[in-house]
């Protein structure tokens, strides 16, 4: 069963672009990542799924249920991440969160403390005292706390730092092994490899792809950067799965995709002072994978 | 009624300050009555104040012998008080979500947009209803203890009520003005213009005719002098507050609901 569904969802701003036609369904109990540059559409998609804006055309369900004229009772079974956090700056942390727990007509205080515990979250500060990361915990703990079935994670893990974003990461992980749909919007494709099971790939307002992680990784291409002692021969690179290479004095750039075995008996050859591997950013991906 | 919780105990601070300062203007006024020398001297300054001056604070040229003439002053001074922080509330009430950037909290939960509004709408009612309640029963007090000859509680009442009616109307003036612009960067230079914009057309009452500037502003719907005299209400202009007012609020439910929520 789709727990999302979305049909030739478009909006405009006026008349600048926001989405268009994106048609997605995601499926329960999977974690769906939707990655692309700033300003592609990740948030307005969001946006449009809680009802916050409407849709210029198409429409979206979500439960089965049409999200606008089932806004409110959709969003009992809903938690959502923003991507930036801003509560009201005078209230402790507690008190926004026992605001926040006043909305869903369950006990949520055993959740809260267990949560918070996990993310090391001092329940006792203001919020107006509170660092970026911190005020991104009290997102997560208020996304979070009444166990919704579907959960939108909106670039989710900026501010936080590598340890809590590995308690967190778990935390998704254990929501989804009870059953939890997860869509996760991240710009950082690392971040997505990680926990996703699919990918949705957006693009200026359109959504270009949707596919398996397993099938992403398999065609991933890396950025490979070598320093060498000498000028190499760029003859030396010219094999299927090279491109964009560039040949500079003693530097060396290219993207590869294929056996890394291949590639890396040919870098043996070259007498070498560094050498990088890394992942290419999503602009890469875009301007190479998809050509 | 958790949104209504939560905006009284937001708003209940500065709900308590507004108190105070409509009771301070009272208080300056009818402490200080009794001590006023009553002779002819005095009443023969107070002719000669220009009509205009009169006019602008409502003054009767026998405003410091006869108290139902000073407190028709003071009332004014109180009404103008009470309609900005009915202004400010109104505006505030809806638009803070947007200006802190709070309405995608609120928004995602789920609770109906038309049950945000309604919830605020009687919050903001109840903390103007407070502040009123505060007011007369101090006010009333004050004018047992320092007025020798103080008016029938009712004429009392009848014109003291007149402050709940003028701030109901800039409640729902501001809720409008707070549901209907995109974006409401700042209460004040929204609440201030519109407040005094309407005590200045109620200035114009020459040039514009007695009669027409009654429904153009809400300082205007009565007046104060005939209510502290012992007058009360005309009721086709309380039929029209109150359809200004349902007008207002049904607008702001209409556009509300349609609106885009947008953080940046």
């Amino acid at each position: 069963m789709s727990i999302i569904e979305t049909k030739n969802l478009t909006k405009y701003y006026g008349k600048s672009k926001g989405i268009k036609d994106v048609s997605l369904s995601v499926h329960k109990g999977e974690i769906l990542g939707f990655i692309g540059p700033n300003g592609a559409g990740k948030s307005t998609t969001i946006r449009i799924l809680l009802s916050l804006i409407y849709p210029t055309s198409g429409s979206a369900t979500i439960f089965g249920k049409d999200v606008i004229q089932y806004g409110p009772e959709i969003k009992r079974d809903i938690g959502y991440l923003p991507s930036e956090v801003f509560y009201y700056d005078k209230m402790r942390v507690k008190e926004l969160l026992e605001y926040s727990a006043s909305f869903y007509k369950k006990d949520c205080s055993g959740r809260i403390k267990e949560i918070s515990g996990l993310l090391n979250l001092d329940l006792t500060k203001k919020i107006d005292d509170l660092s970026y990361g911190n005020k991104k915990k009290v997102g997560i703990v208020q996304g979070l706390l009444h166990s919704p079935e579907l959960i939108f994670l909106d670039e989710p893990t900026g501010g936080l730092d590598p340890l809590i974003q590995k308690n967190f990461f778990e935390l998704l992980k254990e929501e989804n092994r009870a059953g939890k749909t997860i869509f996760f919007s991240s710009h950082i494709l690392s971040e997505v490899q990680k926990i996703c099971d699919r990918v949705a790939i957006i693009k200026d307002g359109e959504l270009i792809n949707i596919e398996s992680m397993e099938h992403l990784i398999q065609n991933n291409y890396k950025r490979i950067h070598l320093t060498t002692k000498e000028k190499a021969k760029s003859e030396l690179f010219k094999l299927p799965g090279v491109s964009d290479l560039k040949v500079e004095k003693n530097q060396v750039g290219f993207l590869y995709k294929g056996d890394v075995n291949t590639i890396s008996r040919i870098i043996a050859q070259i007498d070498l002072v560094d050498f990088m591997v890394g992942e290419p950013d999503l602009e890469e991906i875009f301007m190479h994978y998809y050509r | 009624m958790n949104i209504f919780i939560q905006e009284l105990k937001q708003n209940r601070n500065s709900t308590i300050v507004w108190a105070i300062a409509l009771i301070a203007i009272a208080a300056l006024y009818i402490s200080i009555f009794p001590s006023i020398p009553q002779n002819t001297d005095i009443a023969d300054v107070v002719k000669n104040f220009p009509e205009s001056f009169k006019k602008t604070f409502g003054i009767t040229d026998d405003f410091l012998s006869a108290f139902p003439s000073l407190y028709a002053l003071v009332l004014n001074l109180v009404l103008l008080t009470g309609a900005v922080q009915a202004m400010n509330l109104g505006t505030s009430i809806i638009s803070k979500e947007v200006r802190d950037k709070t309405a995608e909290f609120l928004l995602t939960k789920p609770v109906s947009r038309a049950s945000v509004l309604h919830q605020k709408l009687l919050s903001v009612f109840t903390l103007i209803l407070i502040t009123d309640l505060v007011f007369f029963a101090v006010d009333w007090g004050l004018i047992q203890t320092f007025i020798d000859d103080p008016f029938k509680f009712e004429t009392f009442f009848i014109s003291s009520l007149s402050l709940f009616f003028v701030q109901s109307f800039f409640l729902s003036f501001g809720f409008l003005l707070g549901t209907v612009l995109p974006k409401v960067k700042s209460v004040i230079a929204v609440s201030l213009p519109a407040v005094f914009g309407f005590y200045i057309i109620g200035m114009l009452d020459t040039v514009i005719g007695e009669e027409k500037i009654k429904f153009l502003t809400p300082f205007k719907l009565f007046n104060v002098n005939t209510l502290t005299a012992g007058g009360s209400y005309e009721l086709r202009m309380l039929v029209y507050l109150a359809v200004l007012m349902i007008g207002a609020v049904l607008t702001s439910f209409v556009v509300y609901q349609k609106k885009d929520i947008h953080t940046i």
